[in-house]
């Protein structure tokens, strides 16, 4: 995923491989839309809420990297955390029309294998921090480092210190192996700031996965 | 060839090590009490036992120790340091003799290291250990003869043995395994050979003989074996007892053999495998280095090699050309990796691969030094690496060249 440090532009905000993050821009959640397609056949499929976030789980996992198994496994534990979060934080309330299965799209969105592209101005040449994952809450940018900080290569490192130098909103999070490895540990949610886990503070309306695609595929046949 | 090739790396430091500068197959870095860097070095063959290198300040390197071996008739190719404890593993050069197996060493005062104890392979069909993996305080892992292991062959005489050294003064065997078939009275038929050699060397190829074992704490019910013409296997070891294969990879036959090491990446489900060239002048060509899909561990598939620079111009300078150790991203003061992988390729120097994409690998760096005076052969034998935490690479020659410091520009 590739995500620049720009306003908006007539580039969208969060495209199928990209994103771009200004001042402006609202935090990028599974609902929002852009950053998969979902075709008419996908939701034949579904049979139920449970169905609907196998499908965005599965076409998130799409966009992992063939060789990314730890990666996998992390995205997997939040997904899987933040469902849990929002059910223990919703199931039971008297509301007839917005359940918790309807929160659990307002998870913030994890956009692996990101790349941030520096800018230009101070980089002649295109140079970009590698990260495992990248979440933006609209305020703040969480950047998710799987690979130990000591052994990052110089001119990532040298990249790494320069973003965190000059984006005060942006948080690094790096995850020791001891504190997570693989597919079936608990999510280390005391790494992570609140704004990431409470993902429904300032969400007024919950909505579900934007199905655009859907609506594009029909108009163009 | 009399001109350094260098790409993306620096050298900032070199070091004959007082005129013993033939490095074997062992590297390792110990930070003391004190703080001090001791990269500690093995040589390939007498009379140097092991040596000492102050590298606190990598760019002035010092030797603080120096031992020797107890006789010419061995040599100790191997070691590993973990804590304070630092194990050198034995190999004798005539089936029998003594001392074989591996030494420990208290190096708490790394001038002045202390015999803790001597754990004993020899025997009438044991020249042993070649190599040995220690790196979590309380296994070695060894690839040895064994007193009671009557080989088939006598080139397969080196087994995987797990020694348990959580008291250190008293290491005891904790289990072992074999490539079925080499073992006198096994039910399984012996293996074939790949490229049949005359029976009257130990040393060489044509052999079905443990050459690494690699055993990572965080995932210490599986151990990851080159076998040298067996290929590479991973073997389930939560119960040390009774190791069994979970699964096994051999490009042997049509290539020809020696597997070395077989290093995983646990994070992206990739292993990449050493085939060791062991003759000159590209006589056992070509000698690879295989990155393997490990996703399912039980079905092992080859999708890459590391580049390597042409055949015919690399064959032609001299000694040996193609893959030999690699830095394995053992636990310590040590650089961890899953896209950068920097490897000894004898005449082809140290080089960097970036693994990004395990489908095309690409070298990102490399050093290639000219021959050192005194060696065997006209060019560099790079033949052992290990790079520490701040990406520094320590590297040694394998005849004369002795101890070489770089630093990675990438």
């Amino acid at each position: 995923m590739l995500a620049e440090l720009a306003g908006s532009g007539a580039i969208p905000q969060l495209g199928d491989g990209h994103a771009r993050i200004g001042a402006s821009t609202p935090g990028f959640r599974l609902s929002s839309p852009g950053w998969t397609h979902f075709a008419t056949r996908d939701l034949e499929l579904i049979t139920s809420g449970d169905r609907l976030y196998d499908l965005v789980r599965e076409k998130l996992n799409g966009k992992l990297p063939t060789f990314a198994v730890r990666l996998k496994a992390f995205v997997d534990c939040y997904l899987a955390d933040a469902e849990r979060r929002a059910r223990a934080r919703f199931e039971g309330q008297d509301d007839p029309l917005i359940t918790a299965d309807d929160w659990i799209y307002s998870a913030f969105l994890p956009l692996p294998n990101a790349r941030i592209q520096l800018p230009p101005k101070s980089f002649p040449t295109p140079s970009f921090v590698e990260l495992s994952v990248l979440f933006w809450t609209g305020e703040i940018a969480i950047g998710v480092q799987l690979e130990p900080a000591s052994s990052v290569i110089g001119s990532k490192k040298r990249n790494l210190e320069w973003l965190q130098e000059n984006w005060p909103g942006f948080t690094l999070v790096e995850l020791p192996r001891d504190r997570f490895s693989q597919a079936g540990d608990e999510f280390p949610v005391e790494l992570f700031p609140d704004a990431l886990t409470n993902f429904w503070t300032d969400v007024e309306m919950p909505q579900g996965p934007s199905l655009s695609g859907i609506l594009e595929s029909s108009l163009t046949g | 060839m009399s001109e350094t090739l260098i790409h993306n790396m620096t050298l900032i430091a070199h070091d004959g090590l007082n005129g013993h500068g033939g490095v074997g197959e062992g590297m390792a870095l110990q930070v003391t009490g004190k703080g001090e860097r001791i990269l500690w070095v093995a040589h390939e063959g007498p009379p140097k036992n092991f040596t000492g290198v102050d590298v606190t300040d990598p760019r002035n390197p010092q030797v603080i120790c120096q031992t020797e071996l107890p006789h010419s008739n061995m040599r100790s190719n191997s070691l590993e340091v973990t804590g304070d404890i630092l194990a050198v593993a034995y190999q004798v050069y005539e089936l029998g003799l003594e001392p074989a197996g591996f030494e420990l060493f208290d190096v708490s005062d790394p001038r002045n290291p202390k015999s803790i104890s001597h754990y004993s392979t020899a025997g009438p069909h044991s020249r042993g250990a070649h190599c040995l993996w220690f790196v979590d305080g309380e296994y070695v892992h060894l690839a040895s003869g064994a007193p009671d292991f009557t080989p088939r062959h006598p080139r397969d005489d080196q087994i995987y043995q797990i020694i348990d050294v959580r008291n250190p003064s008293k290491p005891v065997e904790a289990g072992r395994w074999w490539y079925p078939g080499t073992r006198e009275g096994d039910d399984a038929p012996p293996p074939e050979r790949i490229i049949p050699e005359p029976l009257d060397t130990l040393r060489g190829g044509d052999a079905f003989r443990l050459h690494n074992a690699n055993v990572y704490p965080d995932h210490p019910d599986r151990a990851y074996l080159g076998y040298i013409d067996g290929g590479a296997f991973i073997l389930d070891i939560s119960d040390k007892s009774n190791p069994t294969v979970v699964s096994s990879w051999s490009p042997h036959n049509p290539y020809p053999g020696f597997t070395h090491t077989v290093m995983p990446l646990f994070d992206r489900g990739l292993i990449v495998v050493t085939d060791e060239c062991i003759k000159d002048d590209g006589a056992d060509w070509p000698k690879l280095t295989w990155v393997l899909d490990a996703r399912n561990e039980e079905n092992l598939v080859p999708i890459s090699t590391l580049p390597l620079p042409p055949v015919e111009e690399y064959t032609q300078r001299g000694g040996r050309f193609g893959s030999h150790n690699l830095h394995e991203n053992r636990p310590g003061p040590s650089f961890y990796s899953e896209d950068i992988i920097v490897g000894a390729f004898f005449n082809a120097g140290i080089r960097v691969y970036d693994l990004k994409n395990p489908y095309q690998p690409e070298c990102i760096a490399y050093f290639v030094p000219p021959g050192p005076e005194n060696s065997r052969v006209p060019t560099i034998q790079m033949n052992e690496v290990y790079v520490d935490e701040n990406g520094i690479v320590y590297c040694g020659d394998r005849w004369a060249g002795g101890l070489y410091i770089l630093e990675m520009d990438i």
